[in-house]
């Protein structure tokens, strides 16, 4: 039997970087159980949680990992892939107006260049604001480099489609994969495609809803904003390697296609090139959500969202049990409950569950 | 450079849609020059020495009817934009290169100096000039189909929707009429027959050409079959099409086609795949389909004396043609290692021999030539290479079904390892695909492959040191093979501070099936993984799906006091809602508040401002603050000082913030 000393399930780039780190930055020998069709798959990176950037305490984590995510992406993905984007948002409701102005101010207040434009033609928005040089790059490229990239002895790759897991009673697991057994000290699923496949059935039930989610790649360019979040349907509109722009939002198809339309105004099906819809998990009252629900749990991390690649650092040491104090006071407000009933308002600190738009 | 060929004496092939007794003087970026009635204004330019298209990271890039520029008409003071290889030039005309395709661009912006010197410089090559990095340069007007003023709206109801007028097309036209349906047969090209005269077999004991023309007259003798040319199919669902055809001049105004069908046959043929040596994108480097199609069409060759380098026998037929139009072929390099052909026979009466199981390594553009550096196709990194000098390389790289259509409908996909291929695959109600490798007696005939060897590919991509990496397709979005390395160092950094803005450029890559299929083919992917990507592209039956864009979007936010309850939770329950004014500045709606002016702790707020009114603010403040009655408001890098006035009464059916239009 193999030993590791952490087992990461998850087929998303945070899972990614996130063994990365581990491997890099914690000296840990990773089991990485993944999907190796993933650069060949529409981008499953919706944005998700508007709430988490009304938390302080996030934009001090995201400021201060912001260096060590930028070169942990250029090590895995090749340098060049991040570039600097204008993030437009716009908010469709008066509740989302009043968030976004929030979110701007927030933003400021860390050092970005942010402001509230003025309201376009885009959709039908009530307020619109911008966030400038914000750190993006297109996940296809990300994935079409990485696995050439990771040459370290300390991770080894397996299959996430053959995979199966004994979860241990101390945070490890016993994984039987690429026709070996391993035996982990700790074990993460990371994100919702591990998490819906691998969860142990109460803690799923408990702390995750099911929905779905749509991608829509389109043909023709926009006349609109190309890097455009509206955060009440958890829209996302940016330009990938392989479409003239491309779409994501929550809601089945029929929901996916008649909101992109009723918010684009420049939104044409005969124009669809490609369009995928998957069942999603979102976190029961919102998310995000990182850590363990118990001492026999697995470690959970869902819901960072576009965010997510960018707090990879912090989710690693998360995982090597070496947080530091910040990232101590975001993570204790996130971690998983399963018996979590309340509702916003009964919440003394965890804000960052209680403000998900969705 | 692009000359004439010799005309044939029974004129059936080269230069069919111009007249060689009818010369026309134009004038193109200021230049006075002589083309034929029946050029396009790009095979014109290509006869009067233009040979590039533009630069991609800093590389010249070869011309081909792809990356044809659109140009600005003069005529007097009004000016228009037309893509040049679809207008026709005339006698007088004054034409400018657009660069920039943007509406707005000055039509005239195209320096005539810089055109001079440009050409000065390239020897007697003549550039285009368009900044192949930046995708603004190829957009061409597109945006006229939606210009009700300019354009022809049509809408078609018909039994049978063949897309494709080739061979396979026009004969399952001709079948399905025989049925008794109404058929509608729409081809891309200025005229039906597709790729047949350069590799199809006649038939009945006919020469092709002589078949081809028979079929076509059946075709239009039978009243049921309606044939639309110059039409492109844009998209594609089961029951229903759309197609487009884009004026060619002030008079030939945009057609635009709505199409619906209760069956679909495809026959969109083939698309070539280029040979992946350094350079197979350079000037004198001219695909197979580009070079008949000119010829064809215009008359036109590469050259007088040219080499074809080929991995199967339409390059072969090429040669064949340009021999009987006059050309010396220096030689034919065939990286198969026992071609057989009857082109191989054919060629030899002309006395040009056949060099297989040998490939481009890499190619070096000159003024006045290109030098071509071959490799034993077996031999990944040669041991020794040999030379050949010629006016033109002219290259083929196999076939590639053309999917596209399918894939949108939402036809699936999986890979012929025999054939090198990508086919489709599984059923779609309602549509067919007509003239497969395998399937001919579903469509029109196909060659023997009993007596006509596949075409190969070795599998081989030529990376050459210190050059830039081939390119997986003809197509506008330049993607490379991967480099065997990746630039580290000072190159890397400089390479990345250069930012090339790939993405953008991928933004055109509606389809990646020709670049999936190159990279199978050189083993960079697995072919399994082709058809998981293809998956994504498919998008099942929209046909019947319609926008309201004055339907209300469902907002479900899950709380109207979002912020409020946030700051509620965070900063205590006995937090309360108070009025606040500033005499400093303004207030923002959304910004924290703090007992201190300096340095405030951002994990330690005060509270958060909920709706403003100018210099008047409503703000959710946690109780007792240090100092009664005074707070700093924290604006971007500014505190401005606020004086807490006193609580407001909150009505419990309004939630706060949200009544008011929002800031900004």
């Amino acid at each position: 039997m193999e030993e590791r000393d952490v087992a990461v399930v998850g087929t998303s780039v945070l899972s990614a970087l996130t063994v990365l780190s581990l491997s890099r930055d914690h000296g840990k020998s990773v089991l990485f159980v993944t999907d190796r069709s993933r650069p060949y798959r529409l981008t499953r990176d919706l944005p998700a949680n508007f709430g988490f950037f009304l938390n302080p305490h996030a934009w001090q984590v995201l400021k201060s990992c912001r260096d060590e995510a930028q070169h942990l992406i250029n090590e895995a993905g090749g340098r060049g892939l991040i570039k600097r984007r204008d993030l437009h948002i716009a908010a469709v409701s008066g509740a989302g107006a009043q968030a976004l102005d929030h979110v701007t101010q927030l933003a400021r207040f860390y050092g970005y260049e942010s402001e509230s434009v003025p309201v376009e033609q885009v959709i039908k928005p009530r307020a619109s604001g911008v966030v400038r040089g914000v750190m993006s790059f297109d996940p296809a490229r990300f994935w079409l480099k990485f696995f050439g990239r990771i040459n370290s002895d300390k991770i080894t790759i397996a299959d996430f489609a053959n995979m199966s897991v004994g979860f241990g009673t101390s945070g490890g697991a016993e994984i039987r994969a690429n026709e070996q057994t391993f035996r982990a000290k700790r074990i993460a699923l990371i994100d919702s495609e591990a998490i819906s496949h691998y969860c142990p059935d109460d803690l799923l039930s408990g702390c995750f809803e099911t929905g779905q989610d749509s991608v829509i790649g389109l043909t023709q360019r926009s006349r609109q904003r190309e890097t455009l979040f509206v955060p009440e349907f958890n829209l996302r509109q940016f330009v990938s390697g392989r479409f003239a722009r491309v779409i994501g939002l929550r809601g089945s198809l029929d929901e996916a296609l008649s909101n992109a339309a009723g918010l684009l105004s420049d939104f044409e099906p005969g124009q669809i090139n490609a369009l995928s819809t998957r069942s999603s998990l979102a976190v029961k009252g919102g998310g995000p959500l990182a850590g363990r629900a118990g001492a026999g749990s697995p470690l959970l991390i869902a819901g960072f969202g576009l965010t997510a690649p960018f707090l990879a650092p912090a989710l690693a040491r998360l995982i090597a049990e070496s947080l530091r104090p910040e990232e101590e006071r975001l993570f204790e407000g996130i971690r998983p409950d399963p018996d979590l009933q309340r509702k916003v308002r009964d919440l003394p600190i965890p804000m960052s569950r209680t403000a998900e738009v969705a | 450079m692009f000359v004439r060929a010799d005309k044939r004496s029974d004129n059936s092939f080269g230069g069919q849609r111009v007249d060689r007794a009818k010369p026309v003087r134009f004038k193109l970026n200021g230049e006075t020059m002589i083309g034929l009635a029946g050029d396009t204004l790009y095979s014109a330019a290509l006869a009067n020495g233009y040979l590039i298209a533009g630069t991609r990271e800093a590389e010249p890039v070869g011309v081909s009817a792809n990356l044809a520029p659109d140009v600005w008409v003069v005529d007097g003071a009004r000016q228009k934009r037309f893509n040049s290889a679809l207008l026709q030039v005339r006698d007088g005309g004054d034409y400018w290169i657009s660069t920039q395709g943007n509406e707005d661009e000055p039509p005239r912006s195209t320096n005539r100096l810089k055109a001079r010197l440009g050409r000065l410089f390239s020897g007697s090559d003549a550039s285009f000039g368009l900044n192949l990095d930046h995708p603004q340069s190829l957009w061409t007007r597109r945006a006229d189909t939606t210009d009700l003023t300019t354009t022809i709206s049509e809408e078609i109801e018909t039994d049978v929707l063949v897309v494709g007028g080739g061979v396979s097309g026009l004969k399952a036209a001709v079948d399905y009429a025989g049925q008794g349906a109404n058929v509608l047969v729409v081809e891309r090209e200025h005229a039906p027959g597709g790729f047949h005269l350069l590799q199809g077999e006649g038939w009945g004991g006919l020469r092709a050409s002589e078949a081809l023309a028979n079929l076509i007259d059946d075709v239009t003798n039978i009243p049921l079959i309606d044939v639309r040319t110059g039409f492109l199919v844009e998209r594609l669902l089961p029951g229903s099409a759309g197609a487009v055809r884009l004026g060619g001049s002030e008079t030939d105004r945009t057609h635009v086609l709505t199409i619906r069908a209760r069956r679909i046959v495809l026959a969109t043929g083939n698309t070539e795949m280029p040979l992946p040596f350094a350079g197979n994108r350079s000037p004198r480097v001219v695909p197979t389909s580009d070079a008949f199609r000119l010829l064809r069409d215009f008359g036109l060759v590469p050259g007088k004396r040219i080499a074809v380098a080929t991995a199967g026998n339409a390059g072969i037929s090429l040669a064949l043609r340009l021999a009987e139009h006059g050309v010396k072929i220096e030689k034919v390099i065939d990286l198969r290692l026992a071609p057989q052909s009857r082109y191989i026979d054919f060629l030899k009466a002309y006395g040009v021999g056949t060099t297989t199981g040998t490939r481009v390594h890499a190619v070096e553009t000159g003024k006045n030539g290109i030098r071509i550096e071959m490799a034993p196709s077996t031999e990944a990194i040669p041991a020794n290479t040999t030379t050949l000098e010629a006016e033109a390389l002219i290259t083929f790289g196999g076939w590639q079904p053309d999917l596209d259509l399918w894939v949108r409908a939402g036809g699936a996909v999986s890979w012929n390892p025999g054939h090198q291929q990508l086919w489709p695959s599984g059923r779609l109600d309602g549509v067919e695909f007509a003239g497969l490798p395998g399937k001919a007696s579903e469509g029109g005939p196909r060659q023997n492959e009993a007596l006509e060897s596949p075409d190969g590919c070795d599998g081989i991509v030529s990376f050459v040191e210190n050059r830039k990496a081939p390119f997986l397709s003809f197509s506008r979005t330049f993607v490379r093979h991967e480099e065997k390395e990746q630039p580290r160092g000072l190159a890397g950094t400089v390479r990345s501070l250069l930012g090339r803005d790939e993405d953008a450029w991928h933004a055109y890559n509606t389809t990646d099936v020709f670049d999936l299929v190159s990279k199978v083919r050189a083993g960079e992917i697995p072919a399994e993984f082709i058809e998981v990507q293809i998956d994504e592209h498919s998008h099942g039956d929209l046909s019947d799906y319609t926008i309201d864009r004055n339907a209300e979007l469902p907002v479900e936010m899950c709380d109207d006091r979002l912020v409020e309850n946030v700051w509620r939770a965070r900063l205590g329950g006995e937090a309360e809602v108070f009025n606040i004014s500033s005499s400093e500045g303004a207030l923002a709606r959304g910004a924290l508040l703090f007992a201190t002016g300096e340095e405030p702790d951002p994990g330690a707020p005060l509270g958060v401002i909920l709706s403003v009114s100018d210099h008047d603010a409503v703000a959710l403040v946690r109780q007792k603050p240090e100092q009664p009655g005074t707070c700093f408001a924290r604006i971007g890098e500014r505190s401005v000082a606020c004086k807490i006035v006193g609580k407001e009464h909150q009505n419990e059916e309004k939630p706060v913030g949200v009544a008011e239009e929002p800031a900004g």
